[in-house]
């Protein structure tokens, strides 16, 4: 018989084994590989050809105009929607607090729209922008009577697609939503009844009691929805956004479209990764200063 | 209790193993005698017949088909896919556009075809077909069907308007091609650019300021159509060099053709009633196939489906008007297939391929959208006389287009290049970029990025 012990050795490595596999091959494993890649000239169809060329394709793609348009235009996106869906996200769970009829169906509401797939919800944002049958347009000709002629064109205009793809990534912000609203239900009641005994009025308590209590939720909202903003892909892929190229979309686009330079792709995947760590690294750096934990 | 609990955890572990094992890897068969190719999901009815056609002639081989469904525009993904991985289908899809990336992944024909011209007939193909399949003085590939550029047009919108149409026809006295008056209201052989502008103006309906027909549809997003235009006007995207060459004058005049069936020509109220074409973004009222378009450019034979489907939706084809300087430019697309240079069995891979782009009954393809490339499928279909034919009734327009089409560039960067770094700058003269800035952008930048690659 077994002993005790390498019994639950055993039964303990037999439990992680496939779950450890999984990770080892489909996360690891792909993630060296494409760091191996970034330093060869691999191509898609040609994978028997590839060549070490060490640096050139770091070194090219700091020469590359699209690349860098592509990445102008990505953290224009993530900043954006770090600040506005955050924003709107912590505005709503305040507002749910509140005590009102019907909040359980209010929350659901807002939530609903996070879980929905992306490319469902880009196509339906399609529809609404439509310049001709969308509902904005018909909303702004009709309310304040804006001619036809003067309407914006919203994705079919290079000035106003990137707005338009930041106005519909607000949809989703029922997910970070959530979160804030179990933080906000956290905050002791006893510092807002202290405060009002001080005197201090509903913006000076959302100041001082409501935003410090929140800060290491915000903190994380914010370093998740900045690495999401870096990723944008499906709404610059399905949405059409005229003169819109983002980071990931270029980067599958020269991994998918002649001549398949994976090789190159993996360098760009590996560049986005060190500027992300880089935001990171940021966020923790003022996490320090300005996160206020309880403890 | 114990017992029972390990068993059920067993089970359940083995069944999850079991699950995700089986997941793994293609279901092949036999490698020496299963030919494998990627195809498209919604040709099924096509392929299939074919398919068991094979199977039955070879069933003392034992030779199977074993197809890789892909979604529609999705299929050469999906067999990029499967090459990178290894696992390349012994029948290579391809076609003129993707010889340059495919050759080197391809065994030449020659040889094979050659040996089988009995079948094969390669005399039977029209020589345009069989000269854009091959590279180095090789043949690599065989082709079931082609695409080709043409003038569509909505036969009930041009009877509405038949006296004004013959008249903008007849005020065109410059027409070198047309001597004497329009025969007919409909599109010609003998039009030209001012005919189709003239009479795009006249089937350009307004009320208000809302346009209620467009006399011409419009392509945007990609090169179908503003390359015709360039093309038909002497110029190209691309010279020999592999360089991209849109600042030359003769291109510029091509995309400035572009740029004023979308936005008019000269200013404010007169520019308005000279467009004849929906700019990105205005409302299109659902393109050709909305029955509000009188002409569709351009186009593609694989949306004559759709258009057949439609009851009452009155229309037909002809050859491209003759452009700023010449009639060619019209796309000419060639489907294709190709042996895989590592397949396990090519003999049977080249079986396959013969079944494929042999005779076929044209009538058939053309429900699929597709056009017979080889002369006896032509000949059969206009063997039916004009008037019995379903729409479209022009199918002499289908095939001698061929005779004005040209291929895309053959550089394997060029899909890159044209979609990401000249088609912004496309875009930008629809927003009211003169097109010769335009033009300078596009070739400036795409030059600058095929120099890190080349």
């Amino acid at each position: 018989m077994l002993k005790r012990k390498t019994k639950q050795h055993l039964q303990f490595w037999a439990f992680i084994l496939p779950g450890v596999t999984g990770f080892l091959w489909l996360g690891v494993y792909p993630i060296l590989r494409s760091l191996y890649l970034s330093f060869t000239d691999r191509s898609l169809l040609y994978p028997d050809e590839t060549k070490w060329v060490g640096l050139r394709n770091f070194s090219r793609a700091f020469q590359d105009a699209i690349v860098r348009q592509a990445l102008s235009n990505s953290l224009v996106y993530a900043v954006s929607t770090v600040v506005l869906s955050n924003v709107i996200a912590i505005g709503a769970a305040i507002l749910l607090t509140a005590k009102i009829r019907s909040v359980a169906a209010y929350r659901t509401v807002f939530f609903i729209p996070s879980i929905l797939p992306a490319v469902t919800t880009v196509i339906m944002f399609r529809w609404v922008f439509d310049p001709n049958t969308g509902v904005v347009n018909q909303f702004l000709h009709t309310v304040f009577g804006i001619p036809s002629d003067n309407l914006p064109k919203w994705l079919y205009r290079s000035n106003t697609a990137l707005l338009t793809l930041i106005i519909m990534s607000l949809w989703g912000f029922g997910g970070r939503m959530v979160i804030y609203l179990a933080g906000v239900n956290n905050i002791s009641r006893t510092y807002y009844e202290a405060a009002g005994l001080d005197g201090a009025n509903g913006w000076q308590q959302f100041l001082h009691i409501t935003l410090p209590q929140l800060s290491p939720i915000i903190f994380y909202n914010v370093l998740m929805s900045t690495v999401a903003g870096f990723q944008v892909f499906t709404e610059g892929m399905v949405s059409g956004a005229a003169n819109t190229p983002f980071y990931v979309v270029n980067l599958y686009n020269l991994a998918y479209q002649p001549p398949y330079m994976l090789g190159y792709v993996s360098a760009l995947a590996w560049i986005l990764f060190a500027i992300v760590l880089a935001v990171t690294g940021v966020y923790f750096f003022l996490n320090k200063k300005l996160v206020h934990y309880e403890n | 209790m114990k017992l029972v609990k390990k068993t059920v955890a067993f089970l359940l572990a083995a069944a999850l193993c079991g699950g995700a094992l089986a997941g793994c890897g293609p279901k092949t068969g036999d490698p020496d005698k299963t030919v494998t190719i990627c195809l498209n999901m919604s040709d099924q009815n096509l392929f299939n017949p074919i398919i068991a056609a094979f199977e039955a002639k070879f069933a003392d081989k034992g030779w199977k088909v074993e197809p890789t469904w892909a979604a529609s525009g999705t299929v050469v993904d999906k067999q990029n896919t499967l090459v990178a991985t290894r696992r390349a289908p012994s029948v290579i899809l391809g076609g003129d556009v993707h010889l340059a990336t495919q050759r080197r992944l391809l065994l030449p024909l020659d040889d094979l075809i050659a040996r089988d011209d009995d079948e094969v007939q390669v005399d039977d193909f029209f020589p345009e077909v069989i000269e854009r399949l091959r590279a180095d003085g090789q043949t690599y590939y065989l082709s079931d069907y082609y695409q080709t550029s043409l003038l569509y047009y909505n036969k009930t919108l041009f009877d509405n308007d038949e006296l004004a149409i013959k008249a903008a026809l007849n005020a065109n006295t410059a027409n070198p091609l047309r001597a004497g008056p329009a025969t007919t209201h409909y599109p010609a052989p003998d039009w030209n650019l001012d005919d189709l502008t003239n009479v795009g103006r006249v089937l350009t309906k307004r009320v208000g300021s809302a346009v209620t027909q467009w006399g011409v549809g419009a392509t945007y997003g990609y090169w179908g159509e503003w390359l015709v235009h360039v093309k038909q006007a002497g110029g190209d995207v691309m010279g020999a060099d592999g360089f991209v060459s849109l600042n030359t004058p003769e291109a510029i005049a091509g995309l400035t053709v572009f740029r004023d069936k979308a936005l008019g020509v000269g200013s404010g109220e007169e520019r308005w009633n000279k467009k004849i074409s929906p700019a990105p973004g205005e409302n299109d009222l659902g393109h050709f196939v909305g029955g509000k378009t009188a002409i569709g450019f351009s186009g593609h034979v694989g949306e004559w489906p759709t258009y057949k489907a439609m009851n009452n939706f009155n229309w037909d084809v002809e050859i491209l008007p003759v452009g700023l300087t010449r009639r060619e430019g019209g796309e000419f697309a060639i489907n294709g297939y190709g042996v895989y240079k590592d397949a396990s069995n090519p003999e049977a891979a080249w079986e396959f391929i013969k079944m494929l782009t042999g005779k076929r009954d044209s009538a058939e393809l053309l429900n699929f959208g597709y056009l017979t490339p080889r002369k006896s499928g032509r000949d059969a279909t206009l063997a039916v006389p004009k008037a019995e034919r379903p729409a479209p009734q022009n199918m002499e327009a289908a095939f001698d287009s061929v005779l004005y089409g040209s291929t895309l560039p053959s550089y394997s960067y060029f899909q890159y290049v044209e979609m990401t770094i000249i088609e912004p700058s496309i875009t930008s003269m629809l927003e009211g970029m003169p097109p010769a800035q335009a033009a300078a952008e596009a070739t400036d930048n795409a030059n600058k990025y095929i120099r890190t690659i080349l």
